[in-house]
């Protein structure tokens, strides 16, 4: 049966395809609203944190433990630091934290996986292998294990993180180059004497770059979620570094009274992976890919 | 027939075999024979057309005239080298002779690259300064009657007959003398497919190119091949000047597919052989039938048709086929 | 005229895109006598697949249409065909791809039963009967040794007995009229002239009528006594198929044509120029203007369908230069 026609020639006047899909789908818009409104207050938080001056090693126990108010939008912790402000700076932790976990794992994943994929045969049953076997480490328990055996610091377990992560992203890649490979334009392509090199980054790599980027969105939460929950047990960041799982460790000593300590440092967490996720499934639709 | 001086490729008695599914102790159940001992050669400026249906191995020897695969058995000799056995495949020497087309240009050229980026990929391995390369990508988009700002769009944006032309470009930026042409044209509308192949007549006037032009469509075959060789099981089974074959096809197989193919006019339908009708199907390469491989089909089937594969049995002008019928007598 | 079996006027289909709305189907009118061979021809993009679609009730999600069905003199509400996911009764369909349309895991047995279960004249037949019926539209399509091919998957069939089983799967349905979107197109010259000539058989002996689609001018001359032709989701031109295949009277029919080599090796013309317009733009003159070598200023205003003759209709201001013009060439 030959296809339902597609327009030719609009495509000048009318708008992206993929726009369009992403434009109907409003969670995929609110997605994005958050994430860029929440990146937007942690690259600003120095300006607009109303007390920037209680990031440091800072204490005032006169104003400890104050429910929320005018003046502490989310109320005071037990140290008498503004909650709010402490919220702000420590969502700069999470994003580091992804930014160095994903900007290390991605690239070695997607370098090994473009390897395997296309190489084949030793290669590709040894990194594959390897892969599998980090892939069989439960995450947690191995960040347990490196954080605890090392000093247990933020550096650490970005780098425990960053060390697991790479391997989705390696059989992810592997898969995608497998098939793609086969496609006639690489044939064409080193039939007319490109490199190994111009093939695997300027022809094959162009064509999964979207499905890495949707992965890297639905991860990027995940990558945070596991974070906090590492701050949580005291294997991440230390004080007095503002970070969430910290704060929602702290606040849970104090819970159910003085509540907003926990509750609003995890309800920040929350926003922030809902609206990776939702842009992550946006971005789904706007590339028209396939993610596990 | 041509003097040796004016040939540009040769095959002699290729062979090719794929393995079948493995056991779980990794030995091989099978082969598909798919070529079977296949020669023939390529003169400068011909189209030198292969006739079949899907299974009889057409595309898998395109591959290897293109360089792409190696064979089991056989020699490819381009300019008196063995192509193969000098491990001359891969060279540019050889890319820079013998290019391919694809049948479906929606897959032969990368979505996410433009025109300019595809054409510029041969480009590079010359060495071309980038001033010499864009005037070159312009160039060769006029060769195929491509507007030069075609260079700057993707595929996604261009119709078939468009990326066909792109697909074309690209085989000649390297200035070979021969194309080996997949199905070019079965991807595309009719009215479309007349354009390529005047495109492609034209080029070959014009650059003095050599084709091997592989198709399943007998009436394009007729009006474009100069020479037409009817595929069967992995042999040439028929071969000769294009209005030989068609005029007066000697091969049972020749005639069955002949007698199958569509037509406009009662013109055309008379030059059908009307007493072959066509039967059966063609067998998988893993089963190949003794003796001649057609006699199962062959309403002409004879006792030593399954014992004995036939001798190609020349018919004159350089028209051969592999059958008993032909043999004379107290010969076979 | 004989009685209509399925008469479709003004079909008109509507996509909301993302660009605009798409009206792919402009008034579309089709008719299909009892036990008439209907062929509708066209390009790819032309809308004859989706006309078929919404007879059977499975045009795409967000489509709109528009337009009138009658089927044996009943008139068919809307609820009950375009997008109502429910086949008419007494129409079948034989679909295109052999591979994809049976499922592996099953034996061809188990899936006819299966279809068998789901039509109110054979859900309540005993199993003996029910395997007789079976064994009999086996060999209505010509399968011989039934009893092996209900116990056999599909992947131990040729591809040409898979194609015959989905023809026997229409056939359970008892149908008035058959459609066929391009059979055969997936399969070989030998093969589907094999497929056409059973259509034909079966619809000699089991008072079918057949509509088929398909892009192969020779297989539409082959086959059926009347042709649509259709154009950017119109119908161009409407004849008898021997009027229209010696006499075409609308510019792209003559076009098509003239695209099409010719198995006399009498070459073929110039294909035709430029591409399909957009869907998107409203357009109130002829759909082919663009590439038509026949445009005046006639030709801003829409034609309507046109009698030249009684059998005979055609959407051309320009219909009787046309004749004039091929005639001209003919004595040329």
């Amino acid at each position: 049966m030959t296809a339902v026609p597609t327009p030719r020639g609009a495509r000048r006047t009318g708008e992206h395809p993929g726009w369009y899909r992403f434009r109907k789908n409003r969670p995929a818009l609110i997605g994005l609203g958050l994430v860029l409104l929440i990146g937007l207050a942690t690259l600003l938080a120095p300006w607009i944190a109303p007390y920037p001056h209680q990031i440091g090693p800072f204490v005032n126990f006169s104003a400890a433990n104050q429910p929320p108010s005018w003046a502490h939008l989310m109320g005071t912790d037990t140290a008498g630091r503004d909650v709010l402000t402490r919220v702000l700076f420590g969502y700069r932790t999470s994003f580091l934290l992804m930014l160095v976990v994903l900007g290390i794992g991605v690239p070695l994943g997607v370098l090994l996986g473009l390897a395997a994929g296309y190489f084949g045969g030793w290669t590709e049953a040894i990194l594959m292998r390897l892969t599998d076997v980090f892939l069989a480490l439960p995450p947690l328990a191995v960040v347990l294990a490196v954080t605890s055996a090392l000093a247990p610091s933020l550096g650490t377990a970005m780098l425990a993180l960053a060390a697991l992560w790479w391997t989705w992203y390696a059989r992810l890649v592997h898969g995608l180059v497998r098939s793609i490979k086969k496609e006639d334009f690489i044939l064409a392509a080193r039939r007319s004497g490109a490199s190994t090199g111009h093939i695997l980054f300027r022809e094959i790599l162009p064509n999964i770059i979207s499905t890495i980027a949707v992965k890297i969105t639905l991860d990027a939460g995940f990558v945070i979620l596991l974070g906090a929950g590492l701050s949580f047990l005291g294997l991440g960041a230390r004080p007095p570094t503002p970070d969430l799982g910290t704060m929602v460790a702290d606040g849970a000593n104090y819970l159910p009274e003085m509540w907003w300590e926990a509750i609003f440092p995890g309800f920040a967490i929350l926003v922030l992976i809902l609206g990776f996720n939702l842009l992550g499934d946006g971005l789904r639709d706007y590339f028209d890919v396939e993610v596990l | 027939m041509s003097s040796p001086s004016d040939l540009v490729l040769s095959a002699e008695g290729l062979q090719q075999s794929f393995a079948v599914a493995r056991s779980v102790a990794g030995r091989t159940k099978g082969w598909l024979r798919v070529l079977r001992g296949v020669s023939l050669e390529l003169a400068r400026g011909e189209i030198f057309g292969l006739a079949g249906e899907s299974g009889s191995g057409k595309s898998t020897l395109g591959r290897i005239l293109a360089g792409i695969d190696r064979p089991l058995g056989g020699r490819l000799l381009l300019g008196g080298r063995d192509v193969f056995g000098d491990r001359l495949e891969n060279s540019l020497l050889f890319k820079r002779t013998v290019q391919m087309v694809f049948q479906d240009p929606s897959s032969s050229l990368n979505p996410r690259r433009t025109t300019g980026q595809t054409l510029e990929v041969p480009l590079q391995v010359l060495r071309l300064a980038r001033g010499q390369r864009s005037a070159r990508v312009a160039e060769l988009l006029d060769l195929v009657e491509l507007d030069p700002r075609y260079a700057l769009q993707y595929p996604s944006t261009l119709s078939g007959g468009q990326k066909q032309r792109v697909a074309l470009a690209r085989a000649l930026a390297l200035n070979p003398q021969v194309l080996i042409l997949d199905e070019p044209t079965s991807a595309l509308d009719v009215s479309v497919q007349a354009k390529i192949i005047k495109l492609l007549l034209r080029l070959r006037s014009q650059l003095g190119l050599s084709y091997v032009l592989i198709s399943h469509d007998l009436s394009l075959m007729r009006n474009v091949a100069d020479r037409t060789s009817v595929m069967y099981l992995g042999r040439i089974v028929e071969a000769g000047p294009t209005p030989r074959i068609f005029q007066g096809p000697q091969h049972p197989y020749t005639q069955m597919l002949l007698a199958a193919v569509p037509t406009l006019t009662p013109d055309e339908e008379a030059l059908k052989p009307a007493k072959v009708q066509p039967v059966g199907e063609i067998p998988s390469p893993s089963r190949i039938p003794s003796g001649c491989s057609f006699h199962p089909r062959c309403p002409f089937a004879m006792p030593v048709c399954s014992d004995q594969a036939p001798p190609a049995v020349p018919k004159g002008e350089g028209q051969f086929a592999e059958c008993h019928l032909g043999v004379p007598a107290g010969r076979a | 005229m004989a009685e209509a079996l399925l008469e479709l006027e003004g079909l008109r289909v509507e996509f909301r895109g993302p660009r605009g709305i798409s009206r792919v189907l402009d008034g579309v009118s089709l008719r299909v006598a009892a036990g008439e061979r209907v062929a509708v021809v066209g390009e790819t993009g032309c809308g004859k697949s989706l006309t078929v679609l919404a007879i059977l009730g499975l045009l795409p999600q967000g489509a709109r249409f528009r337009g009138r069905l009658r089927l044996l003199g009943r008139e068919v509400p809307a609820a009950e065909w375009g997008r109502s996911k429910r086949p008419l009764p007494g129409v079948a369909m034989v679909f295109q791809q052999p591979m994809s349309s049976l499922n592996p895991v099953f034996t061809v047995g188990d899936q006819l039963r299966a279809v068998a279960r789901t039509l109110p004249h054979l859900r309540a037949l005993p199993a003996p009967r029910l395997r007789a019926r079976l064994l009999e539209v086996l060999s209505a399509v010509q399968l011989a040794d039934g009893d092996r091919i209900l116990r056999s998957y599909p992947f131990q069939l040729s591809g040409g007995m898979r194609q015959r089983i989905l023809i026997a799967l229409a056939l359970l349905k008892e149908p008035k009229l058959l459609i066929a979107d391009e059979p055969g197109t997936a399969l070989d010259v030998t093969l589907q002239a094999e497929i056409l000539g059973l259509l034909d058989h079966l619809v000699r002996t089991q008072q079918l009528a057949l509509l088929h689609i398909t892009h192969n001018l020779g297989v539409a001359r082959a086959t059926t006594d009347r042709v649509y032709v259709m154009y950017a989701g119109s119908v161009v031109e409407e004849a008898a198929a021997e009027q229209l295949f010696s006499s075409p009277l609308h510019p792209y029919t003559a076009g098509l044509m003239r695209s099409v080599p010719r198995l006399d090796g009498s070459g073929f013309g110039e294909g035709i120029d430029g591409t399909l317009p957009s869907y998107l733009e409203v357009d109130l003159g002829c759909r082919f203007r663009q590439r038509c070598t026949f445009r005046d200023s006639r030709c801003e205003e829409k034609p309507e369908l046109s009698s030249p003759s009684p059998e005979r209709r055609v959407a051309c201001h320009h219909w009787e230069l046309v004749r004039a013009a091929a005639a001209l060439e003919e004595r040329v």
